[in-house]
């Protein structure tokens, strides 16, 4: 493995955590979008707000740690993906913004027609921005961000077949991943009947998602060529183990297994990342710009591997800790009671 | 690729000048921001302890540094003289490379000329040599396409200074009264002032960052990269500009909204600690949502 090589997987680690975490966190918005009217969805926007809110900043920290480490490893892709994708990233940031301040101030609000409107934008929001940003890992993977500032087409190299499967499957995966964790955070707090209706949920997402799936190969046949010889290639096996852990997670749901169910449910979607990046390895930027020349040089690379790893020293052990600790339930407070849910 | 030296770039010869300014400035505008919120309470009446520590603590801090941030000023200007002397003169208006320059207060820079600017002879040479007959270049050294916009980095940079001096003062008489009668002043007019250096010491940050920025232009990388042929090709990048504008305004429109809202009710639970809520509550806000 080169320097260069070192430093593009770490990026991936992150970026596989982006879309774990931060994943499940649009879901969450994706689900309170689709919770019902005011009173009917309030239990499960309650439970997806208890869920993400100790998190919801630390997800997107991901998406900072991947960007850093583009430009700064790899500044000549970097330029060329935000040159020629910046539409898309700039609706992307546009939708984090809205999302994060409407998912704040929703808290200091208390009339009925402020908190509707600030929920309707954190849960637009969190359907539009993963749309967003599976729309550029469409176009990066379909080889239409040439090298070069923006030397690609600012519109068609995100208005294509392939970005709009990567879109789609993007808010799929999202609304799925947060499913399968609300359920296991219904169950731990004791409202199974909560935890069956996101079980359900998950269920029915996984079947879509698997069909979209299907029809995205022949979308990736007939529109990116290389990407599809990839997948079905040199990276057959990786796209097998994320179907087989997908096929697995949902055994699991159905048996109500809902902790083997989550690290299962992550596994099919870490393994479709991992088979894009092997599918197009040794290139960054298909069809040109391979990941050898893509790379800053040797000064730049070392500093940020140096800083990478003194930073992950700090960083890695807070966030276990974080999310170690809201999963679990809170001492001094029990878990709500029959009758104060009632009211709700 | 080129090769880059990340190590050399992230410490050239402004970092630390830069660094310390900057946090000192950072420390400023907090103490003096927080101190002015418990200043307009007193302006109101409002007199008792927690009012005057408000205002105390705050104060203490920013006025203690206020005296600091001038010797930093002094080191970052002789920085600026040394490594970029076309920020310098734009400063400092100075077109003619001259021996004992004055230093010029204020005016206007219209045909190589500095015109109705305050001028104290030799206080340039002085300031930026500690030598009243020290030569400083001028922008007649530097070629007509490379010189920074004049107007807007003089002014920025006499606002910067001019607030900078206001709120010296304002620690001196801080300090001063303390030293002597062990008390702090609290005549109408002292908590006036304390009640406005908040923006002040905010808008001498700003203008801070005007002279540092547009004081570089037209460089976006000094000596390396122009800013014209930095900016990026892609068509339709105002609409992007724009739309960040709109979104931005909004934005504080309804921070300025929540804040009061909180101000007026202070014991709405923020973000993290909706688990901590008294359940009464939680009960009473869920029939609204």
């Amino acid at each position: 493995m080169t320097l260069a090589e070192v430093v593009l997987s770490m990026m991936f680690v992150g970026l596989i955590a982006y879309g774990l975490f931060g994943g499940a966190d649009f879901g969450g918005g994706i689900w309170d979008l689709l919770a019902g009217g005011t009173r009917r969805g309030a239990r499960q926007r309650e439970l997806i707000e208890h869920s993400i809110a100790p998190v919801w900043e630390a997800n997107h920290v991901w998406l900072i740690f991947v960007l850093v480490v583009l430009w700064t490893a790899f500044p000549g892709a970097f330029a060329a993906v935000a040159s020629t994708l910046y539409i898309p990233l700039t609706l992307a940031a546009f939708g984090m913004i809205a999302r994060g301040s409407a998912f704040a101030f929703r808290k200091s609000v208390t009339t009925l027609g402020m908190r509707r409107f600030l929920g309707a934008s954190f849960a637009l929001s969190s359907l539009v921005t993963p749309f967003f940003l599976g729309a550029v890992v469409g176009g990066v993977a379909s080889g239409r961000v040439p090298a070069g500032i923006a030397a690609g087409n600012v519109v068609t190299s995100w208005i294509n077949p392939t970005s709009v499967l990567g879109g789609v499957l993007a808010v799929l995966a999202c609304a799925y991943l947060a499913a399968v964790f609300l359920c296991g955070d219904a169950h731990r707090d004791g409202a199974d009947d909560l935890a069956d209706q996101f079980r359900l949920r998950a269920l029915r997402t996984a079947g879509v998602t698997g069909l979209v799936g299907i029809v995205g190969l022949f979308v990736l046949r007939a529109d990116a060529p290389r990407l599809f010889a990839g997948l079905t290639g040199r990276a057959a096996p990786v796209v097998a183990l994320s179907v087989v852990a997908g096929v697995a997670a949902l055994v699991l749901l159905a048996g109500r297994r809902y902790v083997p169910a989550r690290a299962a449910s992550a596994l099919a979607v870490t393994a479709i990342l991992v088979g894009w990046a092997v599918g197009q390895y040794p290139y960054l930027l298909v069809p040109e710009l391979t990941i050898e020349e893509a790379a800053a040089g040797r000064a730049s690379l070392v500093a940020m591997l140096v800083a990478l790893v003194v930073g992950a020293v700090i960083l890695v052990p807070a966030l276990v800790y974080l999310y170690a600790l809201f999963q679990r339930p809170t001492a001094e407070q029990p878990a709500p009671t029959a009758a104060t849910r009632a009211v709700r | 690729m080129v090769d880059a030296q990340p190590w050399a770039a992230m410490f050239g010869p402004s970092t630390w000048p830069q660094v310390v300014h900057m946090l000192l400035a950072a420390y400023m505008v907090t103490g003096f921001t927080i101190a002015s919120v418990y200043a307009v309470g007193m302006l109101r009446g409002r007199r008792e302890r927690r009012h005057r520590l408000g205002l105390l603590i705050p104060l203490a801090f920013a006025a203690a540094l206020t005296p600091v941030q001038v010797g930093v000023g002094d080191w970052i200007a002789n920085t600026v003289a040394d490594n970029q002397p076309a920020k310098l003169a734009a400063m400092e208006g100075e077109y003619e490379t001259t021996a004992g320059a004055p230093l010029s207060v204020g005016g206007l820079h219209y045909d190589d000329e500095l015109h109705y600017a305050l001028e104290i002879p030799n206080g340039l040479s002085l300031l930026i040599h500690h030598d009243p007959d020290g030569v400083v270049l001028g922008l007649e050294e530097i070629p007509v396409d490379e010189r920074p916009p004049v107007n807007v980095v003089h002014l920025a940079f006499d606002t910067m200074v001019g607030l900078g001096t206001a709120l010296l003062l304002l620690s001196l008489v801080f300090g001063w009264t303390w030293w002597r009668r062990r008390r702090m002043p609290e005549s109408r007019w002292f908590l006036r002032a304390v009640a406005v250096s908040g923006v002040a010491a905010v808008v001498a940050m700003e203008a801070g960052w005007i002279v540092t920025e547009v004081g570089r232009q037209p460089w976006v990388v000094y000596g390396i990269l122009r800013t014209e042929d930095a900016v990026s090709p892609a068509p339709g990048l105002y609409l992007g500009f724009y739309a960040v504008v709109v979104i931005y305004v909004l934005l504080t429109a309804l921070t300025v909204f929540v804040l009061r809202r909180l101000a007026r009710s202070p014991d709405t639970a923020a973000p993290q600690e909706v688990d901590a809520r008294p359940p009464e509550r939680d009960v009473g806000e869920a029939a609204v949502r």
